[in-house]
C-alpha cells in the first residue's frame, strides 16, 4: 500500500511489542533468528522504498534487544545493511526501539508515537499508517512474524504459502500454547487445524486428568471458547465467528478449577489499566466494567448486573477510538455468552463453582481425613487453625484468610483440607 | 474540492476539511466536548461519531479528513444512543446530582434539595453553572439518569497558585488546556499524565504553577468546557451579562479584550481576537474593583483628608494652578487616554507649565512596522524578557514567521526567554554593546564578557545571510550605534510612548522633580518621590499614592471611559466605556476639561516641543562600589501603582519590588531571603527585601525599576544588610 | 552528571530518543530522580512536562528509588490461571508492601508485569535478574528469606 504513496521519505518498522499476555513467539523469533526478521525488513525496504526501518521490541524482552542488535551488527558487516545493500542501489538502516511497558503501544499508531518520542496515545485511523506514519510519512508497519515470514515466501513463491491453510487464511500460525496443558510452549501449526487438535494432540491434554473448560485466544482483545466448540477450525473468520479472535496467537487453557467470571475480570482489569486514558467509553467503560465484576467475584453482585455489563461491553466495543477499547469487552463478552450459568452462580447463589473468588470460598478440615499433623496449624500465618497433635483440626472462619497455605501443606496422605463454596446464605 | 454526501445531501468540501466543519459550515450540529476551534483536533471525547458508509465503526467527525464521494450520516439513531452513553461514562466521574436532578428547573426559584449531601458538589455551586458545555450537552441530549456508579475522583482542590483555581475532580480529560498551553502559548506547561483510569492533566511533577514556568496567561482557562479551571476573582460571579470589547492599557501591545459586565460591574478579562498576558487577563477586573480605590474627590483642610463635592476640589485646584501660574509642574503616565493627554498639553501650554512623563522617549522614534519584517530573519532580543514582557508580541512573530525565524537571546539575566531561544548568550553585564558589535561587525569580544570564542563563531555562522532585527526594551539599554542593515524594534513599554514622542517634552522626569521653578506638582497617574516640598501637590489617580498631598480627584480606570489609546506600531486603538465610573470617579480629561473651565481657559491643539534626551554614566565596579546594578523595567505597573503593590497575585508572581542576587552574593553579603538590604550607589539609595534567585550572575544585583525610584541606569553599587 | 551526558550524546541528543535515554538513565540510577529530568529537558530542549508525562506513562520507569531488589512478579494470564494472584498476595503480606511501593527498609521493591514472556514456567518470579519458575505461596517465603539475608 505504502509503495503508491507519493513522497520520498518513507519508513519500515516492525512491531515486536507482544503485549498480549501469554504469548512469547515474537520474543523466540527474536531470540532464535533474528536474521529472518531483518531480511524481512529489507525486503520489504526495497518493495516500498524506504531507507530507514525500526524494531521496537518491548522493555520485558531484553535478551531479544541484544541478539537483534548483535544480528544487525553481523548484517552490516556483511553488507547486507547499510549503504547500497548488495550492489542493488539500496541503503537501508535498521534501528532498534526499546519500549517502556505500555500494552496499548502495540497499536499502530501508538506504537508510531512512541517511536517519535511520545506518550503512546493512539489516534484515529483514517488516515493509516500507509498515508501518514512515522513524522508524517508512508509508514509500512507489520509483526514480527509477518516479517520472518516474509523471505520463506520470496524463496518458495506465493503460491506454496496459500497452498498451506484454508482459503481465507492462509499459511501456518504460531501459537503459544500455555496454561492447564501439559506440553507447554510454541507450536506452529497450518491454519484450519481444529482446536480439539491443538489441545489434544499436540499439548497433551490437560494436566492431573482435570476436565477441559476453555480455551482463551487473542489475548485481552480476544474471547474464550467454551468446550462444546472444540471441533472449531482455527482460521480468522470462525474465531471472529466465536467472539474471539487469532490475534498475537496466545492460547491460554482452563480447566475445571478456572472460574470465568475471574477470567472476565482479569482481562477487563489488564485492559483497563492498560487503557491510554485518551477516550472516555475505554478510559472508564472498562473501568466499570471492573467495578462491576468486581462486586459479582466478592459476592455482591445485584440483579441487573448482567444487563448492565451487556450494556456496557456493548457500547464500549462500538465507541472505542482504538483497537484495544473495542476489542477489550470480548473476554467479558464470550465468558458471558458461554458461561452464563456461571455468572449467575455468583450473583444469585453467592457461590464460585470453580472454588477461585476468595469471598464465595471457604477452608474446612475434613475430620475424617484429618491426621491431627499439626502442620497446617504451625503454617498458618493468621492462627486460624486449632485442635490438638492426633486429632482432628478445625479452622476458624473467622479468622481465616483464604490465603490457601493450609492445602498446598497438608501432607497428600490426609489430603484433609478442602475448599467448598456453600451457598451463603 | 470534493464531494462527500452528508445526511443524504450533496456537499462539497475543500481539501483539508474536516467533517465537523463542514458540518458545521452546512448548520448540522454535532456534539462536541474536545474539540475547539483554535485547536488541533484530538478525537478524544468521542461525541462527534459519525457514521461512514463501509466501516462497522463510526469515526470521529473532527479528526475525519474525508475522501470524495464518503457517504456520511451524523445523527442516526445508533449514533445517539452512543454518544449518550459516552457521556453517562464521562459524568460518572464528574459531579452530576444537579445535572439530571428533575427538580432542577424548581431549584432555580427555591434553592430546594432534598439531597443536601450531593449538592455540595452539584451545578449549584459549581462556578462554572449555566456556562458549563457539559451542562448544555446533558440538556441536549436528554441524559436522566446514569447507569453507573458515581465514582468521585476526591483529589484535593488546588488552590496554591495566583489568579485559578483547579478542581480536577470536574476535569473530564478533554486535553484542551493542554493543547491551549502547548500550541497556542508555547509554554508546555500542562501535559496528560499517568495514564487509563489514572489520567490526569497537570504540571510536570505536580508542582504548583509558580513553579513550572506558567506564565498564567490564562489560555487554558478560557478553553475549559467545565468547572475544572476557574478565574478566582470571578468564581462566583454569575456568566457575564454583556461583553465590552475594549483594549488594554497595561502594556505597549495595546491587546483587545472583552470585558464581562454583570450589574455595572467588570468581573473579568477575556482575549477577544489574539491572545493577551496575565496583566490583561487577570489584572484588570481585581484592579478595577480594588477596595483600596479612592472614588470620592478629597482635600485637605486642617491637616486632615476629607471627602468633598468635585465642584470644591476642581475650585481648589484651579485656584492653586491660577496662583502658581508658570510655577506648576504636571507629570503624568502615559497610560491615560490620548485624548487626555492632549489635554493635558493644552493646559500645560495655557499655564506655561513644565510636562514630564516617566518614560525613556530615546530610542521610540525608530518605529519598525511589524508586517514590513519579511524572509529569513533572526531576532536578536537584548536584555529583554519577551515572555515576562512581550509575550503577547513572541506569539505574533513566532505564528507569522512559523518555524522559520530564529531568536538570539543575549541577556546577562537568565530570563524566561531561554525555552524559546536558538542561541543564547549569557553575557557578563555591560558588554553588551561591544557583543553586538562582535556579531554583527568585525569588532573584538572583550575577553572578560564571559562568552567564549567558539560560542561568538558559531553565533555569527548562525545569523550570517539573515536579516537581523534587534529588539530591545528602550528603558533596559541606552545607546545603540549599529550598522544600517540591521533592523531596529526598541519597545516601549507603555501605551502612548509613541504619541508623547511625536509631541515631544522638554524636560526629564528628574530635572522636572527636582526644578527650584516649580511650586504647584500635579501628578496624573503617576508616583514620584518628591524631592522638595511643594507648596501644593494635587493628585489624579485611582489610588492614593506614597506621598504628601493637598487634594486628590479620583480618576476613573481604563474601563471607565470612551477614548483611545496609541500602539506600539502607532496605530490607534479604541477604548470602550464598559461600566459608568465607580461612584464619583471621572475620566482623567473629564476632569482636565473641568479645570481648564474653572480656569476659563479654552484648550487648543498643543504645541510641539523638543525632544529631551539623557546622556548616559559610564562607570566600571571599583573599590567602593564592587557589584554591578542590573535594571529591567517593570512592565507590570498601572498608573501610580506596580501590580505587586496592590494584587496579592502579582506580589507572588513577580516579586520585582525585591533585590534579586545569586547564592554565592547573597553568601558574601551574609543576607538571606526577605532580609532587607540597602543597595547604595553614587546617587542611589534604595532598601530592598532579597531575592534569592540563580537567574543573575554572581557579582551583580537585579533589580526592577520603576518610575517612583526616579531615573536610574545600570551602575556600580555595593549592598548592605539592614536590620530593620 | 558525566554518565547522563554519555547517554545524550549517545542518542545525539534527540528529543525523539527520550524513551531510549530515560531506559538508560533509570539504568544507571536505579530510577528517574527529578534533577536528572531537569537536566535532561534542558539539555535536549524538550520541556519538563512532557518527560514528566512519558515517565508516568509507561509503567516501566520509576520516579521514586527502588529498593535494593526488585521483586517482578508476572501477572500474565499464564500465570493468573496457574495463581499467581495467590503468589502476589503472599508477598505483599510477606514484605508489609503494596506492588509498586518499596519496603522501609529499602531492601525490597515489588512490582507485576503483564507478561514475561515465559509462560511455560508460570506463575514467575523475578528478584532481580534471577527467574524463579513455578512459584507457590510455600516457595515465596523461602525467596525472601534467602534475600533478605544480604
Ligand atoms: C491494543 C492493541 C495491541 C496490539 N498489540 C500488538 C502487538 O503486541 N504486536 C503486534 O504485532 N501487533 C499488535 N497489534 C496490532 C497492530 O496494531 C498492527 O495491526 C500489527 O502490527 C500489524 O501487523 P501484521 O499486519 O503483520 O499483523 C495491537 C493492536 C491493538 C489494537
Ligand atoms: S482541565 Fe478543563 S480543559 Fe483541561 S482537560 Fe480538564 S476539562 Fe479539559
Ligand atoms: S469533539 Fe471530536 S472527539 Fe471530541
Amino acid at each position: 500500500m505504502c509503495r503508491t504513496e507519493p513522497g520520498r521519505t518513507k519508513y519500515i518498522v516492525c512491531n515486536g511489542d507482544e503485549g498480549d499476555p501469554g504469548a512469547f513467539m515474537d520474543r523466540s523469533v527474536l531470540e532464535a533468528d533474528p536474521h529472518s526478521v531483518i531480511e524481512g525488513l529489507v525486503i520489504g525496504a526495497k518493495a516500498i522504498g524506504a531507507h530507514q526501518g525500526f524494531v521496537y521490541v518491548r522493555s520485558e524482552y531484553p535478551l531479544a534487544v541484544k541478539r537483534l542488535k548483535i544480528a544487525l551488527k553481523q548484517s552490516e558487516e556483511y553488507g547486507l545493511l547499510g549503504h547500497n545493500i548488495l550492489d542493488t542501489g539500496l541503503n537501508f538502516n535498521i534501528d532498534v526501539v526499546q519500549g517502556a511497558g505500555a500494552f496499548v503501544c502495540g497499536e499502530e499508531t501508538a506504537l508510531l508515537a512512541s517511536i517519535e518520542g511520545r506518550v503512546g496515545r493512539p489516534r484515529q485511523r483514517p488516515p493509516y499508517p500507509s498515508e501518514k506514519g512515522l513524522w508524517g510519512k508512508p509508514t509500512n508497519i507489520n509483526n514480527v512474524e509477518t516479517w520472518a515470514n516474509v523471505p520463506m515466501i520470496i524463496l518458495r513463491g506465493a503460491k506454496w504459502f496459500s497452498s498451506i491453510g484454508t482459503k481465507t487464511s492462509k499459511g501456518t500460525k504460531i501459537f503459544s500454547l500455555v496454561g492447564k496443558i501439559n506440553n507447554t510452549g510454541l507450536v506452529e501449526v497450518p491454519m484450519g487445524i481444529s482446536m480439539r487438535e491443538i489441545i489434544y494432540d499436540i499439548g497433551g491434554g490437560i494436566p492431573k486428568g482435570k476436565e477441559f473448560k476453555a480455551v482463551q485466544t487473542g489475548g485481552p482483545s480476544g474471547g474464550c471458547i467454551p468446550k462444546s466448540l472444540l471441533e472449531l477450525p482455527i482460521d480468522y473468520e470462525s474465531l471472529t465467528k466465536a467472539g474471539s479472535m487469532m490475534g498475537s496467537g496466545g492460547m491460554i487453557v482452563m480447566d475445571e478449577e478456572t472460574c470465568m467470571v475471574d477470567v472476565a475480570r482479569y482481562f477487563i482489569n489488564f485492559t483497563q489499566e492498560e487503557s491510554c486514558g485518551k477516550c472516555p467509553p475505554c478510559r472508564m467503560g472498562t473501568k466499570h466494567m471492573v467495578y462491576v465484576l468486581d462486586r459479582i467475584t466478592q459476592g455482591e453482585g445485584k440483579d441487573g448486573d448482567i444487563k448492565l455489563l451487556h450494556n456496557l461491553a456493548e457500547n464500549v466495543k462500538l465507541s472505542s477510538l482504538c483497537g484495544l477499547g473495542q476489542t477489550a469487552p470480548n473476554p467479558v463478552l464470550t465468558t458471558l455468552k458461554y458461561f452464563q450459568r456461571e455468572y449467575e452462580a455468583h450473583i444469585k447463589e453467592k457461590r464460585c463453582p470453580a472454588l477461585v473468588c476468595k469471598n464465595l470460598i471457604s477452608y474446612t478440615i475434613d475430620a475424617e481425613l484429618c491426621g491431627g499433623c499439626t502442620i497446617c496449624a504451625k503454617n498458618c500465618p493468621s492462627d486460624a487453625i486449632s485442635g490438638e497433635p492426633k486429632k482432628a483440626h478445625t479452622i476458624d472462619q473467622v479468622k481465616c484468610t483464604k490465603c490457601g497455605i493450609c492445602i498446598s501443606v497438608c501432607p497428600p496422605k490426609f489430603n484433609a483440607v478442602k475448599k467448598v463454596s456453600p451457598t451463603l446464605i | 474540492m470534493i464531494s462527500i454526501t452528508l445526511d443524504g445531501k450533496k456537499v462539497r468540501a475543500k481539501k483539508g476539511e474536516t467533517v465537523l466543519q463542514i458540518a458545521q459550515r452546512k448548520g448540522i450540529k454535532i456534539p462536541t466536548l474536545c474539540h475547539h476551534k483554535d485547536l488541533s483536533p484530538f478525537g478524544g471525547c468521542r461525541l462527534c461519531i459519525v457514521q461512514v458508509k463501509g466501516r462497522t465503526h463510526p469515526l470521529t467527525a473532527c479528526t475525519l479528513y474525508p475522501e470524495h464521494g464518503m457517504v456520511i450520516k451524523t445523527n442516526t439513531p445508533r449514533l445517539r444512543k452512543q454518544r449518550k452513553f459516552t457521556l453517562q461514562l464521562i459524568l460518572s466521574e464528574h459531579p452530576n446530582a444537579c445535572l439530571i436532578c428533575e427538580r432542577e428547573a424548581e431549584c432555580d426559584s427555591f434553592q430546594e434539595c432534598i439531597k443536601k449531601s450531593a449538592v455540595t458538589f452539584g451545578c449549584k455551586s459549581c462556578p462554572q453553572n449555566g456556562n458549563c458545555e457539559l451542562q448544555d450537552l446533558v440538556e441536549e441530549l436528554k441524559i436522566k439518569e446514569i447507569p453507573f456508579d458515581f465514582r468521585y475522583r476526591n483529589l484535593e482542590v488546588e488552590r496554591h497558585d495566583p489568579f485559578f483555581d483547579r478542581d480536577y475532580n470536574l476535569c473530564i480529560l478533554c486535553g484542551r488546556c493542554i493543547r491551549a498551553c502547548q500550541e497556542i502559548r508555547h509554554a508546555h506547561t500542562l501535559d496528560f499524565h499517568h495514564r487509563g483510569p489514572d489520567t490526569l492533566v497537570g504540571t510536570a511533577f505536580e508542582l504548583p504553577h509558580l513553579e513550572s514556568g506558567c506564565q498564567f496567561c490564562g489560555a487554558c482557562v478560557d478553553v475549559c468546557p467545565t468547572g475544572a479551571l476557574r478565574d478566582r476573582f470571578s468564581r462566583y460571579e454569575k456568566p457575564a451579562e454583556k461583553t465590552v470589547k475594549t483594549t488594554c492599557v497595561l502594556c505597549s501591545l495595546g491587546c483587545s479584550i472583552n470585558l464581562g459586565v454583570n450589574n455595572n460591574k467588570i468581573t473579568c478579562s477575556t482575549p477577544s481576537n489574539n491572545q493577551i498576558c496575565v496583566r490583561g487577563r487577570f489584572g484588570i477586573a481585581p484592579l478595577v474593583n480594588h477596595p483600596k480605590r479612592i472614588t470620592k474627590p478629597m482635600l485637605k483642610k486642617d491637616n486632615q483628608l476629607v471627602e468633598v463635592e468635585w465642584d470644591e476640589a476642581v475650585n481648589f485646584v484651579a485656584h492653586k494652578l491660577q496662583a502658581n501660574r508658570s510655577r506648576a509642574g504636571i507629570l503624568f503616565s502615559p497610560q491615560l487616554t490620548a485624548e487626555a493627554i492632549e489635554k493635558l498639553y493644552s493646559l500645560a501650554d495655557s499655564l506655561k507649565a513644565r510636562l514630564a512623563t516617566p518614560i525613556n522617549l530615546n530610542h521610540t522614534l525608530s518605529t519598525l512596522q511589524l508586517n514590513q519584517i519579511k524572509g529569513n530573519v533572526v531576532f536578536i532580543i537584548l536584555n529583554t524578557d519577551m515572555v515576562a514582557d512581550f509575550s503577547v508580541l513572541l506569539l505574533k512573530l513566532r505564528k507569522k514567521f512559523k518555524n522559520k525565524a530564529s531568536y538570539v537571546v543575549i541577556d546577562a539575566v537568565q530570563n524566561t526567554s531561554n525555552g524559546f531561544a536558538d542561541v543564547r548568550l549569557n553575557l557578563k553585564p555591560g558588554a553588551e554593546k561591544e557583543l553586538l558589535q562582535a556579531l554583527v561587525g568585525t569588532g573584538r569580544v572583550p575577553r572578560n564578557a564571559g562568552i567564549s570564542h567558539e560560542k561568538i563563531t558559531h553565533t555569527k555562522n548562525f545569523i550570517t545571510d539573515k536579516q537581523i532585527i534587534l529588539i530591545y526594551n528602550a528603558s533596559n539599554f541606552q545607546e545603540l550605534q549599529l550598522p544600517k542593515s540591521i533592523k531596529q524594534l526598541p519597545l516601549p513599554s507603555q501605551v502612548n510612548t509613541l504619541e508623547i514622542a511625536r509631541y515631544g517634552v522638554e524636560a526629564t522626569y528628574e530635572e522636572t522633580l527636582k526644578s527650584q521653578n516649580i511650586d504647584c506638582l500635579y501628578t496624573v497617574g503617576v508616583a514620584p518621590t518628591p524631592h522638595k516640598k511643594y507648596e501644593t501637590v494635587i493628585v489624579q489617580d485611582c489610588f492614593i499614592p506614597d506621598f504628601d498631598f493637598d487634594v486628590f480627584l479620583p480618576a476613573a480606570t481604563f474601563t471607565e471611559t470612551n477614548g483611545s489609546i496609541i500602539d506600539i506600531e502607532g496605530k490607534t486603538r479604541r477604548l470602550r466605556r464598559a461600566i459608568a465610573p465607580m461612584d464619583e470617579s471621572r475620566p482623567d480629561d473629564w476632569i482636565v476639561e473641568e479645570i481648564a473651565s474653572h480656569l476659563n481657559l479654552r484648550l487648543k491643539k498643543p504645541r510641539r516641543r523638543k525632544l529631551m534626551t539623557k546622556k548616559t554614566i559610564k562607570m566600571k565596579p571599583n573599590k567602593d562600589y564592587p557589584l554591578r546594578l542590573i535594571i529591567r523595567e517593570n512592565t507590570y505597573l498601572y498608573r501610580n501603582k506596580t501590580l505587586s503593590s496592590i494584587l496579592k497575585g502579582f506580589e507572588r508572581l513577580r516579586y520585582d519590588r525585591h533585590v534579586w542576587l545569586n547564592e554565592g552574593t547573597a553568601k558574601k553579603y551574609k543576607l538571606q531571603e526577605n532580609m532587607r538590604a540597602r543597595i547604595i550607589g553614587r546617587k542611589i539609595l534604595f532598601d530592598m527585601p532579597v531575592k534569592i534567585s540563580s537567574v543573575v550572575p554572581e557579582g551583580s544585583v537585579l533589580i526592577f525599576h520603576t518610575p517612583s525610584m526616579g531615573h536610574i541606569e545600570n551602575q556600580p553599587v555595593r549592598i548592605e544588610c539592614t536590620k530593620f | 552528571m558525566k554518565k547522563i551526558d554519555k547517554v545524550l550524546k549517545k542518542y545525539d541528543y534527540k528529543s525523539s530518543r527520550i524513551i531510549q535515554i530515560l531506559n538508560e538513565i533509570q539504568e544507571i540510577q536505579n530510577y528517574l530522580p527529578k534533577h536528572v529530568l531537569e537536566y535532561v529537558s534542558r539539555q535536549l530542549k524538550l520541556p519538563l512536562s512532557s518527560i514528566y508525562s512519558i515517565a508516568t506513562f509507561y509503567s516501566a520507569f520509576s520516579l521514586k528509588p527502588r529498593g535494593k531488589h526488585l521483586v517482578t512478579v508476572c501477572m500474565g494470564t499464564a500465570c493468573h490461571v496457574r495463581g499467581a494472584p495467590a503468589v502476589l498476595n503472599r508477598l505483599e503480606e510477606k514484605l508489609k508492601i503494596k506492588s509498586g511501593d518499596t519496603t522501609v527498609d529499602n531492601r525490597f521493591t515489588l512490582k507485576t508485569v503483564n507478561c514475561l514472556g515465559a509462560c511455560a514456567l508460570a506463575p514467575i518470579v523475578v528478584v532481580d535478574d534471577e527467574y524463579h519458575g513455578q512459584t507457590t505461596v510455600n516457595k515465596v517465603d523461602q525467596l525472601v528469606q534467602n534475600y533478605e539475608k544480604d
